[in-house]
């Protein structure tokens, strides 16, 4: 009777590290003390998975400080399916824990093995026996918020493309300022921290002058190239390096005789952006800036060669990610 | 990866660096390239004239040239005591209210000018003047050389120059340009250059009476020494920009 109270306190403070995003407990200590109770010996064939950080019976040695063998025991058995109830997965900074079929993954970059062994053992015990929790937590102990991300939805697997759309503006500093409003597509495809990504943004048209002419410019670049990932928590910042080409179509709007005309611009195009959250739906935003090298010329009677369209272009995006 | 690095290439040194021709402010040019006076004649604005036939000529020539194989040639027979020569080129009518006029003129020589000797000149219609309204005429300087000044026939009075004396080469093509807004209030002007400078610059003054607008290249003397002087007129150019002396009309 005094183990389960002494359990069931530990079980409440523990469900407050998981739920208010938790308390470190300091890792020499935990790692020099051992568990206070074993749990049974036929446990054990109920967890599996290949981590070795954390160790599985390093977890069962927490669950037992959680709650009593019995219970646990009972707890375990009493969930039908797989031979294993619990797994554990070493993902390297992440761990992933699967209780009862609810999967969580948690980011440990200090790889602190006694830690992840009670952050394991703590969603293991809420999953397979919530009801032990009838009281509200205490307030968390003030200490350095532990390293761990916000679980993700049940599929754990990246998706292997995401599709953006969103807002956009493009400007030029050129001999005179010119900025187009618009809208982006852009696709990036592949699940590792590198992933082949094309955009195109379709902008509206907007006035401008070069060298004295007045033009309506309009301009509709697309670009393909390569996106690199930082490893995902809930803040994912990339950066895109690439090519581009854009379809520019210049309009003179005040000489005596006006015509359009539409070349070709090809360029190198170089964006950041960060994805914020990792669900499959996620805000994003992005800067874009882009070169053009040899940019078409704008010629006009009788000046002649009165200038060129702009040679380099920042935008900026932001907008939505959908991962499929 | 042949083609990955052929696109790299293409797009960061050589690109398409089009040039994209987005119209004129040209509203009437004429060059005489086609061997002929029909840009000035061929519609019922303008006009190429010599008067009295003979011994005034107006020609088409190749022996000067501005750009092209053809330009206009001049030729006025107007010794001492003899009646004025005219030898003129004409575009009246349809011209708007403001617009830039360009010539290009070739002097072979030097000429003494004890009359006068009209090259440029707009009209205008009012018969208290006899249609005319400012003459720029070459005149000759104490150094021997030629230079330009304006004659206002409203005023009987020549213009003073914003620049003194002003040299009109010779032997050396020369364009002589004028921004003339025809405005019969106070937003009226007229601007001369000379080879790109400004030579002259009337402003807030009422011009002609009448919007109609009249602008000659011309050769009109009297009491010229030769008495036989030629001039040479090439690419000439109503526009609504200026054209200046790098600027293109064809």
């Amino acid at each position: 009777m005094h183990g389960g109270v002494r359990c069931f306190g530990r079980l409440v403070a523990g469900a407050a590290l998981l739920a208010a995003g938790a308390t470190r407990v300091n890792a020499a200590d935990e790692a020099a003390s051992p568990p206070a109770a074993a749990p049974p010996a036929d446990v054990a064939s109920l967890f599996g998975g290949s981590s070795s950080c954390p160790r599985p019976d390093l977890v069962r040695a927490e669950l037992a400080t959680l709650l009593p063998p019995e219970r646990l025991s009972a707890r375990l058995r009493a969930i039908p399916g797989t031979p294993s109830v619990v797994e554990l997965y070493d993902l390297g900074a992440p761990f992933r824990v699967v209780a009862a079929g609810r999967v969580r993954e948690y980011r440990d970059d200090a790889r602190d093995c006694a830690y992840r062994a009670r952050v394991a053992a703590v969603f293991v015990a809420l999953t397979i026996d919530p009801a032990s929790v009838a009281t509200p937590p205490p307030p968390p102990r003030q200490e350095p918020p532990v390293a761990i991300a916000e679980p993700a939805s049940v599929n754990l697997i990246p998706p292997i493309a995401r599709i953006e759309v969103a807002a956009a503006v493009d400007a030029a500093f050129g001999s005179d300022r010119v900025a187009h409003g618009g809208a982006a597509l852009r696709v990036a495809i592949g699940r590792g921290r590198y992933a082949f990504t094309a955009g195109a943004l379709a902008l509206l048209p907007a006035d401008t002058t070069v060298g004295g002419v007045r033009l309506r410019q309009w301009r509709l670049p697309v670009d393909a190239g390569v996106r690199a990932s930082a490893a995902g928590g809930a803040f994912v910042p990339y950066a895109e390096l690439g090519l581009s080409a854009a379809i520019l179509t210049e309009s003179a709007t005040d000489l005596a005789a006006a015509s359009s005309r539409t070349a070709l611009e090809l360029g190198a195009r170089a964006a950041i952006g960060a994805r914020f959250g990792r669900s499959r739906f996620a805000p994003f935003a992005s800067l874009h800036a882009e070169v053009v090298p040899a940019a078409p010329a704008i010629f006009a009677l009788p000046q002649g060669e009165v200038g060129h369209t702009p040679v380099f272009w920042i935008g900026a995006s932001a907008g939505a990610s959908v991962g499929l | 990866m042949r083609p990955v690095r052929a696109a790299i290439v293409l797009a960061l040194l050589g690109g398409c660096g089009d040039r994209l021709d987005v119209g004129s402010d040209l509203l009437w040019t004429g060059l005489f390239e086609h061997g002929n006076f029909d840009e000035w004649t061929g519609d019922d604005h303008g006009g190429a004239q010599a008067f009295p036939t003979p011994p005034n000529l107006i020609e088409i020539s190749s022996e000067r040239v501005h750009r092209g194989g053809n330009a206009a040639k001049l030729t006025i027979d107007v010794p001492d005591g003899a009646a004025q020569g005219n030898s003129a080129l004409t575009r009246s009518g349809a011209l708007p209210v403001e617009a830039y006029y360009s010539a290009w003129y070739y002097l072979p020589r030097t000429i003494g000018v004890t009359g006068f000797w009209v090259i440029f000149k707009f009209r205008q219609q009012e018969q208290a003047t006899m249609d005319e309204l400012f003459d720029l005429d070459l005149i000759n300087l104490p150094s021997g050389e030629m230079s330009l000044q304006l004659y206002d026939h409203r005023r009987q009075a020549t213009i003073p120059l914003d620049v003194t004396d002003p040299v009109v080469p010779v032997s050396r093509w020369f364009q002589i340009e004028a921004f003339y807004r025809n405005a019969q209030d106070a937003t009226g002007r007229v601007t001369f250059w000379l080879d790109g400078q400004p030579i002259l610059d009337l402003r807030n003054q009422a011009m002609a009476s009448t919007p109609f607008v009249e602008w000659n290249v011309s050769s009109i003397g009297e009491n010229l020494n030769p008495a036989t002087p030629v001039l040479y007129v090439d690419d000439c150019a109503v526009s609504r920009s200026r054209v200046g002396p790098g600027g293109t009309i064809d």
